[in-house]
């Protein structure tokens, strides 16, 4: 409708950035991950005076160097496309974070020269190696309060929350929203990633370490790499077992405050699904892959330590069970489709983990590179899946239409159009109208749903999944369901009840 | 005539340069000052596997540790700064 | 017309500016920029700067069979890589202060060169693969394949160089900007002749050739200081020589910049001349003065330092020929008031000053030695004066450009209506018959500047009818 946008050729604005966005994510989140590996390895090596990890940590650091540079210039990148192809969207965001982004910037300053240090000094300091070791252990608060600091403005992309954080600049601080940065999943979203990034980081470590036990020809060498490859497994590994218990209340979370990003995520909508594929789907397949070679991969080994079990494989035990149990009775949705090719995939992988140090004669290389691949496309996949599903954006003038209706955007607008000039009276009707089919709702008690539709889909995969009402045979009793269902305990008002009932004895979709 | 060109002599090696040698020994033997390019062969790898040098504090180069513990100092603060500016900010900003 | 079309925009009657400007705390906005920028130029130039000698400097120790060579490029490479990290976090910042202190200037800019600043990014990813994973990793495996690696340094520093022209390009827009600033709403995204405009070469070759003398200055001054200190004596000879290379290295280079300099300043007088008049005797001249001040130092210690060390005829006659370059700029600029208004003593005062200085170096020539202490404190004096002459160069460019952010296009947000006044001063009056802002102070005052205003020679110069009533103002006010 308005030519005021820059237009990117073959790739498309929105891909523009998607790929910027991707490669940022791929190089910067394994940046933490390294961090956190190094500071382990650095630590092993000095507890057990054993140089081979501290070799290791120093190689590891030599390629954080030199991809941190690279995360540099990808993410200036996507700040400069940001702001030619989605310039109204980037100057609201910008005035509304400024200050998050110069605190987070300098930050970034800060950690580019100690990382510099630590790697460039790393002969200097052999008799101030406990110094040595806190400089780059230095890093992972940095990290840490960097990624909080981003995060907060990641989460207010998709859980704009809070309608007092909305498209208001008028605070008490310009520049500096705070409604908007504590936003309902600013925090999950910093936890996630922050265990996410961790394992990303080991599990590529690993994954470094069984290409070059790949390559490697003498048996001293073979094994500083198998012992150094373990260790980031192993740290990778437990940052990793936490995420599907963070995800869980992540996902929670959107169901609450980002319910169409929610549904899109688990019913595979929108641009979740794509070429055919539902990308969602495909990382936790990958995810259950993992867990599933960890899960061979301790087994086998505490086989050959002559262990009666292995810890970690308890774990993952308990974690599929205890997630099960909370995804079931949390309401939480699941197709049995999903939930069976998730428990073939991950046992398929629980026999080839152990196949896989068999067939290496007790060596991990292969496990580890396939881990690490692995690693590395759910990273991926979970940063589209979470932009995807996120619903598109209008003519590239906001982000999450509610959040910027027309008419209140006036106050930051640069460009001397009102929204009757740009829009046509029917969009801005269509704006001012309900939601409708959009299940926006305000968080905590009142969920007001506008949509029978929205009212099925929510209420009725609390308990068990839609299939099951669509199976059912006697839907001349409607009234008769619902009711019972609600003496099994859902919430429904009167309304609602008669809402859902109404939609189903007419036979319309849902 | 079939064959009446002699046949091609192999040619014939390249004569000893001393000075070359001497130079890319010098260049291969770098470590003053840098840092050495970690890609090691590995028997030099693993002739570096032990012992874990560490040494004695007086060996380290003074203007080093300095600027560490100089550049510590001021991460530290710096952080100590970033946080009481995100308890600040959780107070102020925003008027509802 | 153009600064009248301002006035409007400021004071409001265009509604189309109405982005919130953000103002942050301690200093002004201006300073903030100003410190952010310089911190990551210093690290960015002298970074640019190294990688391009570093692979000559492998190349003459390759054919030389000087393993100092290799050592020295290694050297400049690693402390590169050790800045490159904070250069480059620290040009994240720019366009990040920017975009939230200046919005309107950096949203209709980056709509001009959107496609140049991702060329720039594709440019960077290069340097920093060639740089860091193929040049300075592969350094010690390559002793047999020597050339190869060199090979790899030149199109690093290649890299490097096509960032930097993207950045003097967009940069030099600002200064000589030869097509409109579109407006925010308006997605040029790419313009060849932006791209091109009249400032750009020259920026960009006084800046190559600026890099690699302030920091060979640098990088001498203090490898001399180094070779001081108690060290084995093989690595005191290393430092010695390498310091003695870089020096000479640098002062050399540094005699470009008088001749792109001049070309340099004659496109801003002809597409910026306002900015040229702030600088040539305007309220940037006092800075440029102190700029000159800091060269004529280096060039002293530098210019008695060539003719002490060296014997070759060539390097001794070649630094006389630049003497004589120097005399020959003074001469074609016009002559300067400083011992009063004859112009014949002005000339006559630096061309005794130039041919002093030369007969005393070539009565020094070799007389004394510079490996005393003194003397690598001299050097040091001298990188020191020359990094600060490299830094007061863009201020002085910067400081002469105000209140426009975009030369005749665009003004800042905290234009003072002194400085628009200014600009109006220098716009109107200095190119029509006066040859620099100075004459304002020299002039008659038996008639009154109102008086002068008003009569007959300058009916028809005001296009707006308040431009009389501020010129007065001002004139009033700063030159009475």
């Amino acid at each position: 409708m308005s030519a005021t946008t820059i237009d990117v050729p073959l790739l498309g604005a929105k891909w523009t950035i998607g790929f910027f966005g991707l490669f940022h994510t791929a190089v910067a989140s394994l940046s933490i991950g390294l961090a956190a590996i190094v500071t382990v390895l650095q630590i092993v090596g000095y507890r057990r005076r054993d140089r081979r990890y501290d070799m290791l940590a120093r190689r590891m650091q030599l390629l954080h160097v030199c991809i941190y540079n690279i995360g540099t210039i990808v993410a200036i990148g996507l700040i400069f496309s940001l702001s030619g192809l989605y310039p109204q969207f980037w100057s609201q965001l910008f005035v509304h974070f400024f200050w998050t982004l110069i605190v987070e910037e300098f930050i970034f300053f800060l950690l580019a020269a100690t990382l510099t240090l630590h790697y460039f000094f790393w002969q200097k300091m052999w008799g101030h190696k406990k110094l040595h070791i806190l400089l780059g252990a230095l890093l992972n608060p940095l990290f840490l309060l960097q990624f909080y600091l981003i995060n907060g403005i990641g989460g207010y992309m998709l859980t704009p929350g809070y309608e007092a954080g909305q498209a208001d600049v008028a605070g008490t601080i310009m520049g500096w929203d705070k409604l908007g940065f504590y936003n309902p999943s600013f925090l999950m979203l910093t936890a996630h990633r922050a265990f996410a990034n961790i394992a990303y980081g080991g599990f590529s470590v690993a994954a470094i370490c069984g290409a070059l036990h790949l390559v490697s020809r003498r048996e001293k060498v073979r094994q500083y790499y198998e012992d150094g490859g373990r260790c980031a497994f192993y740290t990778g590994f437990l940052c990793f077992i936490s995420l599907p218990i963070v995800g869980y209340f992540y996902a929670h979370v959107l169901k609450y405050d980002a319910n169409e990003a929610y549904v899109n995520l688990m019913w595979g909508q929108g641009d979740v699904v794509a070429l055919g594929i539902d990308w969602w789907w495909l990382k936790h397949v990958f995810v259950a892959a993992m867990f599933g070679l960890s899960l061979g991969y301790f087994r086998d080994s505490a086989k050959r330590q002559g262990a009666t079990f292995a810890l970690p494989a308890v774990l993952i035990w308990s974690l599929a069970t205890f997630y099960l149990m909370y995804y079931m009775a949390m309401g939480m949705i699941m197709t049995w489709s999903f939930f069976f090719w998730e428990l073939a995939i991950a046992l398929a992988s629980a026999w080839l983990g152990g196949h896989l140090v068999r067939y290496h004669q007790g060596s991990a290389r292969m496990l580890f590179i396939l881990m690490g691949i692995l690693s590395f496309l759910t990273v991926m996949l979970g940063g589209y899946v979470r932009e995807a599903a996120r619903p598109r954006f209008v003519n590239r003038f906001s982000h999450y239409d509610y959040v910027y209706p027309p008419e209140q955007r006036q106050p930051v607008l640069m460009v001397d159009k009102r929204p009757e000039d740009v829009f046509t009276p029917e969009e801005i009707a269509a704006a001012k109208a309900l939601p409708k089919g959009k299940l926006i709702l305000r968080s905590g008690a009142e969920q007001k749903f506008l949509d029978p539709v929205a009212l099925i889909r929510v209420n009725c995969s609390g308990c068990h999944t839609l299939e099951r009402v669509k199976n059912y045979k006697l839907t001349q009793h409607w009234s008769l369901i619902v009711s019972q269902m609600r003496a099994y305990g859902l919430k429904l008002t009167d309304d609602e009840a008669r809402q859902i009932v109404e939609h189903l004895e007419a036979a319309k979709p849902y | 005539m079939p064959d009446e060109q002699p046949e091609a002599k192999p040619p014939e090696p390249p004569p000893d340069d001393a000075k070359l040698a001497a130079y890319k020994d010098g260049v291969r033997g770098l470590n003053w000052f840098v840092t050495p390019v970690p890609i090691f062969k590995e028997e030099e790898l693993e002739a570096m596997f032990e012992p874990y040098p560490l040494a004695k504090p007086s060996e380290d180069q003074r203007w080093a540790i300095w600027t560490v513990w100089i550049w510590v100092g001021f991460t530290v603060f710096s952080i100590a700064f970033i946080l009481w500016l995100i308890v600040m900010g959780f107070y102020y900003g925003g008027h509802r | 017309m153009l600064e009248s079309a301002l006035l409007r925009a400021n004071a409001g009657e265009d509604e189309s500016v109405d982005l919130p400007v953000i103002d942050p705390p301690v200093f002004p906005r201006w300073i903030w920029i100003e410190e952010i920028t310089y911190s990551h130029i210093t690290l960015a130039t002298y970074i640019t700067a190294c990688m391009v000698l570093a692979p000559v400097f492998e190349y003459i120790g390759w054919r030389r069979r000087d393993a100092r060579y290799d050592r020295l490029a290694v050297g400049l490479i690693w402390f590169s890589l050790t800045l490159f990290s904070p250069g480059a976090a620290l040009g994240t910042g720019i366009p990040m202060w920017l975009m939230g202190t200046y919005p309107e200037f950096w949203s209709r800019w980056s709509n001009l060169f959107f496609w140049p600043l991702m060329a720039q990014f594709v440019f960077f990813i290069f340097e920093v693969i060639f740089l860091f994973l193929l040049y300075y990793l592969l350094w010690n495996w390559s002793v047999n394949h020597k050339r190869f690696h060199i090979l790899l340094g030149a199109v690093a520093a290649f890299w490097g160089l096509a960032v930097q022209v993207v950045w003097d390009s967009v940069g030099g827009y600002m200064t000589t900007p030869n097509v409109r600033l579109p407006g925010v709403d308006e997605p040029v995204a790419w313009s060849l002749k932006a791209c091109l405009n009249p400032s750009f070469p020259f920026l960009f070759s006084h800046r190559f050739v600026g890099n690699i003398s302030w920091a060979m200055l640098m990088t001498g001054g203090a490898l001399a200081l180094r070779s001081v200190g108690r060290k084995p004596a093989e690595d005191r000879a290393y430092y010695n020589w390498a310091a003695h290379l870089c020096f000479t290295v640098g002062f050399v280079a540094f005699f470009g910049m008088p001749v792109i300099g001049w070309f340099y300043a004659q496109v801003m007088g002809r597409h910026a001349p306002v900015a040229f008049h702030a600088i040539m005797g305007g309220h940037q001249g006092w800075m440029f003065i102190v700029k000159m001040a800091l060269i004529a130092l280096f060039v002293l210690i530098g210019g008695a330092y060539v003719f002490l060390r060296y014997q070759s005829r060539l390097l001794l006659w070649g630094m006389t020929a630049g003497l004589a370059l120097l005399w020959v700029v003074l001469t074609v600029h016009p002559p300067l008031k400083w011992l009063g208004d004859s112009a014949l003593v002005w000339r006559a005062a630096y061309t005794v000053a130039l041919a002093a200085f030369a007969a005393l170096l070539w009565a020094i020539r070799g007389r004394w030695s510079v490996e005393t202490r003194g003397w690598k404190w001299a050097m040091f004096v001298a990188g020191l004066a020359a990094f600060l002459a490299f830094c007061i160069g863009g201020m002085v460019r910067e400081g002469a450009r105000q209140p426009q952010t975009v030369y005749g296009q665009l003004e800042k947000p905290e234009t003072l209506p002194r400085e628009r006044d200014r600009f109006l001063l220098y716009e109107r009056c200095v190119q029509c018959h006066h040859r620099t802002v100075n004459e304002f102070n020299r002039y008659d005052h038996r008639r009154s500047w109102a008086d002068i205003l008003s009569d007959k020679d300058h009916r028809g110069v005001w296009k707006a009818p308040d431009e009389q009533a501020r010129l007065l103002r001002y004139l009033e006010e700063y030159y009475r």
